[in-house]
């Protein structure tokens, strides 16, 4: 009895001193010697030196990865103590940490395998991978989401505001081994979305159909416009020219040269001579030139069009209209020219009740 | 047929004559190339020494010029038939053609030399007066560019008359008023012109006026 409890002090002195150790090293270091317990059959070491690797946080976690084959050692260890459940907790946790993970037959013996099987079939998940930055810059152009399950199931992939509400569904159906969503930033209706937060979600489906996981990727949605071109400035009026003119000064050599025509039609008799009795009809002609000389006197005291220069401006105004038009017809181009910068973010994974 | 310079059918050969040459010449001689035809409210007044008689009438006539920078020649034609407003005078014809040289020294001022030749023509008789004359015409703007008028005095320098012989005295003038219409050749003119002409010797006087309304088209 004494015996038995001088083993059972040791043997706590030990695991005590070992886990000392343990925390004294690195996450990897403790995996490696995790990995080697369990390779030793030294399945109680490996049990412990596994769990202290995964469980060390940040900074000094270990990678997805590392975090796989450290999950699957520690499935198959806990296998061979005969703790099946914690067996397949940790095969749980690595097919929801890597959907596409698979034991290696060559280091794993078959009924490990066929445990790690057994788990995968009955859990539905599915991993997602998204570039981080997509550009649509045209009317082909989409995000690609490309989807893993860890076994065959219906999952759903929709596009939801973060406040859950729904944008698009994308995808409903099976997915076996791997697929792939595209998106191209429009709602259901076909409208572009606005800027903002929104996320890729993945539901799903266990064999009853009721939604046990989730995974989502968050996406920054961001229109990019392009820069519009100014309109050409307005034709200075420097560069124009005057348009209206005073021709003939101020009207007085049209009213002489009229009434200088009306003279001569009165007194052209008397310069004919012979005391020739004129017919009366000159004064209408008389009478004509007096009209058009005052005519030619008021006309000649306002401003007159210069045709020439009328001519000249209206071109440079047509040039400018044209150029105008043109920059409006590039400006309403480019506005149409509607693109969409989605960024997106890590995935994760969210069990439901 | 009508004897001397008065016969109507070579008059209006001369008029044609000078549109058919006019036209095709157009396109070489821009500017320098008008024509027109106009119709005159003749008034003859004739001093013989049997007494005056007045007579009046229609007379139809074209003119026409064909220049090249400041040289020019014109000439002009017209004919009609005048009645006797008073006095016993027998209706006669008119007949009447000139051909002159123009110089034009400044824009506003022409100078024009050459023959003038009028015919008064009744049945069996035809007194056919021939001057050598000078004339000047000052022409000025008005309405730029619409409307212009226009003053012309000319003076024989010599001449003859077939009846009575001797080398005729005479003077004359004319002033008007000419539209153009705008952005066109197009051009009509009222115009008054008023001339005398004396045969020496004799008490023959001859004094014809027109209040003339011409149409016309170039420059």
């Amino acid at each position: 009895m004494r015996q038995i409890a001088r083993i059972g002090v040791l043997g706590l002195l030990l695991i005590a001193a070992w886990s000392r150790v343990a925390r004294a090293q690195t996450a990897s270091e403790l995996l490696a010697g995790g990995i080697r317990a369990s390779s030793n059959l030294e399945y109680d070491s490996a049990a412990v030196l596994l769990r202290a690797a995964l469980g060390r946080s940040a900074p000094s976690a270990l990678a997805d990865t590392a975090r796989a084959r450290a999950l699957m050692y520690l499935g198959a260890t806990e296998f061979f103590r005969n703790n099946r459940d914690s067996a397949n907790a940790a095969f749980r946790r690595l097919l929801l940490l890597a959907p596409r993970f698979r034991p290696d037959q060559l280091i794993f013996p078959p009924e490990v395998s066929s445990l790690f099987e057994e788990v995968r079939i009955g859990t539905p998940a599915v991993a997602a991978a998204v570039a981080p930055l997509t550009d649509i810059r045209t009317a082909g152009d989409r995000l690609s989401a490309r989807l893993y399950a860890a076994s065959l199931h219906m999952i759903t992939a929709s596009i939801v505001q973060p406040n859950g509400r729904s944008v698009r569904t994308l995808y409903t159906g099976a997915i076996g081994d791997s697929l792939e969503v595209l998106w191209d930033g429009r709602d259901s209706l076909g409208v572009p979305v606005d800027s903002g937060g929104y996320v890729l979600r993945i539901a799903s489906r266990g064999q009853t159909s009721r939604i046990v996981r989730l995974t989502e990727v968050p996406l920054d949605v961001r229109p990019v416009l392009r820069d519009t071109l100014p309109l050409p400035p307005p034709i200075a009026d420097s560069l124009l020219l005057p348009e209206r003119g005073a021709i003939g000064g101020s009207g007085t050599r049209p009213l002489l040269t009229g009434l200088g025509a009306t003279a001569a039609a009165i007194i052209l008799p008397a310069f004919v001579g012979g005391g020739h009795d004129a017919t009366a009809a000159r004064l209408v002609v008389g009478a004509a030139t007096s009209i058009a000389g005052v005519i030619g006197f008021t006309r000649g005291r306002r401003p007159q069009p210069i045709p020439a220069n009328i001519a000249a401006n209206q071109q440079q105004r047509l040039a400018w209209q044209q150029r105008a038009d043109a920059v409006r017809s590039e400006n309403a181009e480019r506005r149409r020219d509607r693109r969409l910068v989605i960024r997106a973010g890590a995935s994760r994974m969210v069990e439901m009740p | 047929m009508k004897p001397g310079i008065g016969n109507r059918e070579s008059g209006i050969g001369l008029l044609l004559a000078l549109i058919l040459v006019a036209t095709p010449l157009q396109a070489q001689i821009s500017r320098q190339l008008r024509f027109a035809l106009s119709g005159n409210s003749t008034r003859l007044t004739s001093v013989t020494a049997s007494g005056t008689a007045i007579l009046s009438g229609v007379t139809i006539g074209g003119s026409g010029r064909i220049g090249s920078g400041r040289v020019s020649v014109e000439g002009a034609y017209r004919q009609g038939s005048l009645a006797a407003d008073s006095g016993t005078a027998l209706a006669q014809d008119l007949v009447e053609a000139r051909l002159m040289l123009a110089v034009r020294p400044v824009s506003w001022l022409t100078v024009l030399a050459g023959p003038h030749a009028r015919a008064f023509i009744t049945p069996g008789i035809t007194e056919r007066w021939m001057f050598i004359e000078t004339r000047v015409r000052a022409e000025g703007e008005v309405v730029s560019p619409t409307v212009s008028s226009h003053v012309e005095l000319w003076l024989a320098l010599g001449g003859s008359v077939n009846s009575g012989g001797g080398s005729p005295s005479a003077r004359g003038g004319e002033a008007g008023v000419t539209l153009r219409l705008p952005r066109s050749p197009v051009w009509g003119r009222l115009a008054y012109a008023i001339d005398r002409a004396t045969q020496p010797g004799t008490a023959n006087v001859r004094t014809v006026e027109d209040v003339r309304l011409s149409i016309g088209i170039g420059r």
